[in-house]
């Protein structure tokens, strides 16, 4: 009756095909880099200009035009300056393009047929010219004000000109890191309140006024802050130095053997915790992607951890890759760490924490141009203005489409709902439709926050010096274009992945249960 | 089910709710709404007035673009050989002629709607000159005030609108219940702008014999060089329209084929044939590519229309391997590069044939189109494997808007086929594919895209063996096309994901292979689902190809941005900055705006047809 | 002569068993109806059949070739065992007679023509033949059953399965569907049914099997299943079915 074989020929059994095609084509993927990066060794070898890191470490002969500092003294703190003027415009730029795209997002939900309009029409301008046109355009927009004169020379409150803008500031006193912890403070006591409030609106079904109370709570502790209250954060300074002098006193080695142990059984759990969860019967045992490159992911940094910094060998890796500059010393600047804690809070700082300055223009040098005071007010210079005016509005408008349909998006039902519920407009707004269309919005507002962060880079074609822009200069100077495109690459894919962090973190957090 | 319900109540026609009603509910509906509506409005007119006395202020040197508009469209390609471009833009429009007529479904469009639309558009213009500012102020002699507006013109102009928007508003009552076709429509706007050309006229930079700029510029049709092309490329346009119609009557199901398979060669012409001018003689052409392409053009017959008899059907397989291994044989021999394309394409055709001709009609279609591919290629091969005799002042022969539309181009078309195997890597089951594929879209993703500019015009040549360089704008291309292919892949496994499981396995259950279950199953409908995202992946692309000119390749933005501004020889036009920059503007604006509201119409009418 | 041949099947997700050893044999031309509460494995066995799922012990064997791992073997089994599933999973960029004809003209090579032809056939056997150039969106749930039906029997198969095929239609088109399968029965093929349809098994059945927590709990002819069940569970089943 039967005549089967149980023996397959191994050319015809699937499993045989699917590895036996996999390791052919990571083969040939392996070879492929291989040879691209062969090829490169050689050229480069051949140019008298081999890889390596050492331009990290000696001072490159550039000079960074703004920045907190503007003559770096290795190419590393060259490229650090470029982070940190990146990361000024994008935080900044997320702060604002958020808040301008959500009003421009409602003004487009308005029923007044006017607003609606408008706002539409200005959306469809902005989004549909190249963010690059823009840039240019508002580059050319303020040079097109004034130059700075002989007659602007004196303080102003705010002033325009060709050099870019300038308003006042609140210049930090030595005191300003406390108050600024303080402030922080004042949310989470806000909230406090505002939390007990609705506690007691909801116990006694009296009006209590919970957001009253919280904001006059906020108000009064910054203001008790402002005027001495910031000498009670001091005490975390005092806790800081201890610390710091008890990580002297222990032996470096032991340190190092504590973290990576620590670290390494983290990791393992987290792996173990993953492969467990996604083995169970509804996920039928199949490991996405995700998982296996999360899993990949921190066995790698575990890897690095061990390999990098445990062994004598790794210190002189770490030597080898970044110079001598390195943020890891051998105790990995942890005492330096609470060290700066306790200089930053010191309780017996004294003083207004901030004083306001006003800008002032004037004679720069012993020339006859005029400038602005670099120590006085804010100067918003023209590259930074060009790029952060563009990149929040390009950025805000698509966040207004992003806004539009993810309250639209709220089923129609829902209202509906709320309505014969009772609710009144505003209250349903906020209690029914809201919630709801901030889940649909996070993950599309996550990445508009990430092309924010990657239009940044533009600000190159203005001569702002961001990361590209200070990379393109260092490897001009340097002729190490490999190694400025590797530290490209890892500084964006830190900023991205740390975005997407957050912007996960949160979605889970406010996943509606299902099912 | 009741089928064919042919009483359907027609919906109550909406009746016009009157003024009060409209102004009451959209502009005054609360009291802060009214506010909101006087604020804006007086916002508006303020914007308008300033934007409006900006564009017309005499300190404006509008002709820093109306000279340059040569530069802005091809930078430096040489005048002699400007036929070769027109013929390229013919080329296209005769496609689109045809494509149009041939698909054209002959929807109806009432002349109301048409009239409404007419009767906005006067109404803004009428609106625009009431509130144009009379005088403006001039920033270079502080506090001057300049008349650039003069009553009688207001006036004039306002009469005229008047009477168009009464045309309009007739056109809309009485003749609302004609219809128009909407292609004759079409044809009509389309129309206009070619008039506008030879009407409208706009001060001319020229110069005299002696090479000095004749001041006040004279006033000449709006790019007067240009308007007899323009004028002819339309009449071909109509001309091809009604030619495609008339094909689409006799229902030539071979001319369906044809279409897209001319799309997608025309590029290859562009490239190989007018952007190139290759140097052959007639006499290669006779005496090789013609017996060679007849030649397979007679084996391509006897292919199509004996493989499948019965007799020769059992032996098929062997047919294919047999295919194969010659063209293997063929592609080591050192024969001309046309013989080996075809060996393989001879292949293909062996593999597929019997499939798709399998009736009389359908053969001689594939034998149609078999034809003129090879012819085609071949000749194409023929020219671009020739020298090119066109000689350019700098590096490339791109420039500027051509520039622009060859990158935006090449990066999606290039980017497509790896995008889409991106995506299918990484939602592949095979763990290995679907982690280096991940890896490289992530990678890839990651970074700006202005650092693979960058990467593309130092790096890639230390990537490549000594010797090999590759232009300019041909690094930037393959560039983009990394760049656009990761984006593509995240779009396209969208789709993927949005195919149930239930397709897969009613793929495996009726036994197709893991290739048939992807190209007939999976990609159709992910394709189809992933059409919006893509649309916009194409529109943000073309808006990042401005990005090229931070790395000084010539093209629209750079030569607006760093060229014209600095142009001080024949005529000056240093510091034209804010002219050119706006230009560029509008023009990006124009072509992304239609573009998207173009492919929101497509998408509707998809939609529609999905049900 | 048994076409299909199971013993002692077994198949897990992760830590859960659902089938715990299956030996059964369907002969040629016999209608089997498999019944059970959700859960107890039924449909896995059957989609275990045409190698839609993996067992990972024991053997199957149709038509006397045993399903492994070999590419042959399967992609031979696949193209002789028609599948009708729960929700249709009809190819919805395709027209009705495209759906038909795609899978002759792929794997079978047969002309355009022909597998038009055949299509049209088939349709008239389903009753829907004035359908063949809608596409699947347009019709109803009992319509595109019994196109998925005309689907699967154009690759002209020995063996038809069933996978709960009317559950997730309204009730007045269960009738439509379940006529065709009638007829279908009655023309000798071999069809495996997975159904909570009683009447269809009384009256077609040449035999019921009820599964259970991934195990085979009783099989039987109609009438003894439902008169004269012999198991407890198989009782309590039926007391809560019928």
């Amino acid at each position: 009756m039967n005549k089967f074989k149980l023996n397959t020929a191994f050319w015809r059994d699937v499993r045989f095909l699917k590895w036996a095609g996999q390791i052919i084509f990571l083969i040939i993927i392996f070879n492929l880099i291989r040879n691209f990066f062969g090829q490169a060794i050689t050229n480069l070898n051949a140019t008298n200009l081999p890889f390596s890191w050492r331009f990290l470490g000696s001072t490159p002969g550039i000079q960074v035009s703004e920045g907190f500092v503007t003559y770096p003294e290795s190419g590393l703190q060259a490229l650090q300056i470029g982070m940190a003027n990146m990361l000024r415009i994008t935080v900044s730029g997320i702060f604002f393009a958020t808040f301008l795209g959500t009003l421009m997002g409602v003004a487009r939900l308005s029923k007044n047929w006017i607003v609606e309009r408008a706002t539409t029409g200005f959306v469809e301008t902005v989004r549909n010219i190249p963010l690059l046109v823009q840039i240019f355009f508002w580059q050319a927009v303020i040079l097109s004000f004034p130059r700075l004169e002989e007659v602007d020379r004196g303080q102003h409150v705010v002033h325009i000109s060709a050099k870019g803008i300038a308003f006042p500031w609140l210049d930090p006193g030595e005191a300003s890191w406390l108050f600024g912890v303080w402030f922080l403070l004042s949310f989470s006591i806000a909230r406090r309140v505002f939390k007990l409030r609705v506690a007691k609106l909801e116990r006694e079904g009296v009006d209590t006024r919970p957001v009253l109370f919280a904001i006059g709570a906020f108000v009064i502790w910054n203001v008790a802050g402002w005027f001495g209250g910031y000498k009670a954060v001091g005490v975390i300074g005092f806790i800081a130095s201890y610390v710091s002098m008890l990580f002297d006193l222990l032996p470096r080695i032991g340190l190092q053997l504590t973290f990576i142990i620590a670290a390494s059984f983290y990791a393992y759990r987290y792996i173990a915790r993953e492969i467990k969860r996604t083995r169970s019967a509804e996920n039928r045992g199949i490991l996405t992607d995700d998982d296996i490159f999360r899993i990949i992911i921190a066995a790698l940094l575990v890897l690095i951890l061990i390999v990098g910094l445990f062994l004598p060998l790794g210190n002189s890796l770490m030597d080898f890759l970044l110079g001598n500059e390195l943020f890891f010393k051998a105790d990995w600047g942890i005492p330096q760490f609470f060290d700066g804690i306790q200089n930053k809070l010191n309780w017996e700082y004294s003083g207004s924490p901030f004083t306001l300055s006003y800008p002032e223009a004037i004679q720069a040098g012993s020339s006859k141009f005029t400038r602005y005071s670099p120590d006085v007010g804010k100067i918003m210079s023209v590259g930074y203005f060009a790029t952060w005016v563009g990149v929040i509005l390009y950025t805000s408008v698509f966040i207004s489409e992003v806004v539009r349909s993810g309250i639209m998006a709220v089923a129609k039902g829902q209202s509906e709902a709320g309505l014969s519920l009772g609710l009144r407009r505003r209250t349903l707004l906020r209690l029914i439709v809201l919630p709801q269309a901030l889940r649909i919005m996070l993950p599309p507002m996550g990445n508009q926050y990430l092309n924010l962060a990657k239009n940044t880079s533009l600000g190159i074609a203005v001569a702002y010096p961001e990361i590209v822009a200070v990379g393109q200069t260092l490897y001009n100077q340097e002729g190490q274009t490999i190694a400025v495109f590797i530290v490209w690459m890892a500084f964006y894919s830190t900023i991205s992945l740390t975005l997407s962090t957050i912007v996960n973190y949160y979605n889970r957090k406010m996943k509606i249960v299902e099912r | 089910m009741v089928d064919n319900v042919n009483i359907q109540e027609s919906p109550p026609e909406v009746q016009f709710a009157g003024v009060n009603r409209w102004l009451r509910e959209n502009l005054f509906s609360s009291t802060g709404s009214a506010i909101l509506t006087f604020v804006s409005i007086g916002a508006l007119i303020g914007l308008f007035r300033s934007i409006i006395g900006f564009f017309i202020s005499p300190e404006r040197e509008w002709t820093a673009i109306t000279y340059n508009l040569r530069l802005y469209m091809v930078q430096a390609y040489p005048e002699s050989d400007f036929i070769r471009v027109w013929i390229t833009i013919g080329l296209v429009m005769g496609l689109l002629g045809l494509t149009w007529g041939f698909n054209s479904v002959n929807e109806k469009s009432s002349l109301k709607s048409t009239g409404t639309t007419l009767m906005k558009v006067f109404s803004s213009l009428f609106l625009l000159v009431l509130i144009a500012p009379t005088s403006v102020v001039i920033d270079k002699v502080e506090g001057t005030v300049v008349d650039v507006f003069q009553q009688e013109l207001r006036i004039y102009l306002l009469a005229v609108l008047a009477g168009l928007i009464l045309v309009s508003y007739l056109i809309r009552t009485k003749l609302a219940s004609q219809e128009v076709s909407k292609d004759y429509l079409n044809i009509g706007y389309v129309g206009l702008l070619v008039v506008s050309i030879w009407l409208i006229k706009v001060p001319t930079v020229t110069f005299d014999s002696s090479n000095v700029r004749i001041e006040p510029d004279p006033l000449l049709p709006l790019a007067a060089s240009t308007k007899n092309p323009w004028t002819a490329l339309y009449l071909l346009l109509v001309v091809t329209f009604f030619i495609g119609r008339y094909l689409n009557s006799k229902n030539l199901t071979s001319f369906k084929r044809i279409l897209p398979v001319s799309w997608l060669l025309t590029p290859l012409i562009v490239v190989t044939w007018i952007y190139r001018k290759p140097d052959f003689t007639l006499s290669q052409i006779t005496t090789v590519d013609l017996p060679v392409i007849l030649g397979f053009s007679a084996i391509g017959y006897f292919v199509i229309n004996y493989l499948n008899s019965e007799k020769l059907m059992q032996y098929q397989r062997y047919f294919v391997y047999g295919s194969l291994i010659i063209a293997v044989f063929v592609f080591s021999l050192p024969v001309l590069r046309q013989l080996k394309l075809l060996f393989f394409l001879l292949w293909i055709l062996i593999s597929v044939a019997p499939t798709i001709a399998n009736s009389k009609e359908s053969a001689r279609s594939l034998f149609i189109v078999w034809s003129v591919a090879i012819t085609i290629l071949i000749l194409l091969m023929r020219g671009g494997t020739s020298e090119t005799l066109i000689v350019v002042p700098g590096s490339s022969i791109y420039g500027g808007f051509a520039l622009t539309w060859v990158l935006a181009f090449f990066g999606i078309a290039i980017s497509f086929p790896f995008g889409v195997m991106l995506a299918l890597g990484r939602t592949s089951s095979l763990p290995i594919i679907r982690i280096i594929c991940t890896a490289i879209i992530e990678l890839v993703r990651s970074v700006p895209f202005i650092t693979w500019l960058f990467f593309g015009s130092v790096m890639l040549t230390f990537f490549l063996p000594a010797g090999v360089e590759f232009d300019e704008v041909v690094r930037a291309v393959v560039v983009t096309s990394i760049f656009s292919a990761a984006y593509l892949a995240e779009n396209v496994r969208g789709g993927l994901q949005s195919i149930s499981k239930g397709q897969f396995e009613a793929a495996d259950a009726v036994g197709l292979s893991t290739l048939q279950r992807i190209s007939l199953i999976v990609m159709p409908q992910a394709l189809r689902a992933v059409i919006p995202p893509i649309v916009s992946q194409v529109i943000s692309l073309f808006k990042d190809t401005s990005l090229v000119a931070i790395v000084g390749l010539f093209d629209l933005l750079y030569i607006g941005s760093k060229v014209i501004p600095n142009q001080s020889q024949g005529a000056n036009f240093l510091g034209t900055i804010q002219e050119n920059i706006l230009f560029c503007a509008i023009f990006y604006w124009i072509f992304t705006y239609s573009f998207a509201r173009r492919s929101m119409k497509i998408e509707k009418r998809l939609g529609l047809g999905e049900r | 002569m048994s076409i299909i041949q199971s013993i002692d099947v077994k198949k897990w997700y992760g830590d859960f068993q659902a089938l715990k050893g299956i030996t059964m044999d369907v002969a040629e031309g016999e209608v089997l109806v498999i019944c059970g509460p959700s859960g107890s494995g039924k449909s896995t066995f059957i989609r275990c059949i045409n190698r839609l799922e993996q067992h990972q012990d024991g053997q199957i064997i149709v038509d006397g070739i045993e399903l492994t791992n070999d590419l042959k073997n399967i992609e031979a089994i696949r193209s002789e065992v028609g599948m009708v599933f729960q929700s249709f999973n009809l190819f919805p960029h395709l027209t009705v007679l495209q759906n038909i004809t795609l899978a002759p003209i792929w794997v079978r090579k047969k002309s355009k023509s022909e597998a038009e032809e055949k299509a049209m056939e088939l349709l008239e056997r389903v009753g829907i033949p004035e359908q063949a150039d809608k596409f699947p969106g347009q019709l109803s749930g009992g319509q595109q059953q019994r196109v998925a039906i005309a689907r699967a029997l154009a690759m002209e198969p020995k063996i038809m399965l069933f996978d709960e095929p009317t559950s997730a239609l309204d009730p007045e088109m269960i009738k439509e569907v379940l006529d065709v399968m009638k007829e279908l029965a009655q023309s000798g093929m071999t069809m495996i049914v997975v159904t909570h349809e009683m009447g269809f098994a009384k009256e077609v059945a040449d035999r019921v099997m009820l599964f259970d927590e991934g195990q085979l709990v009783e099989q039987n002819t109609p009438e003894e299943f439902f008169n004269n069940p012999e198991s407890d569970r198989t009782k309590l089943f039926l007391s809560q079915i019928l």
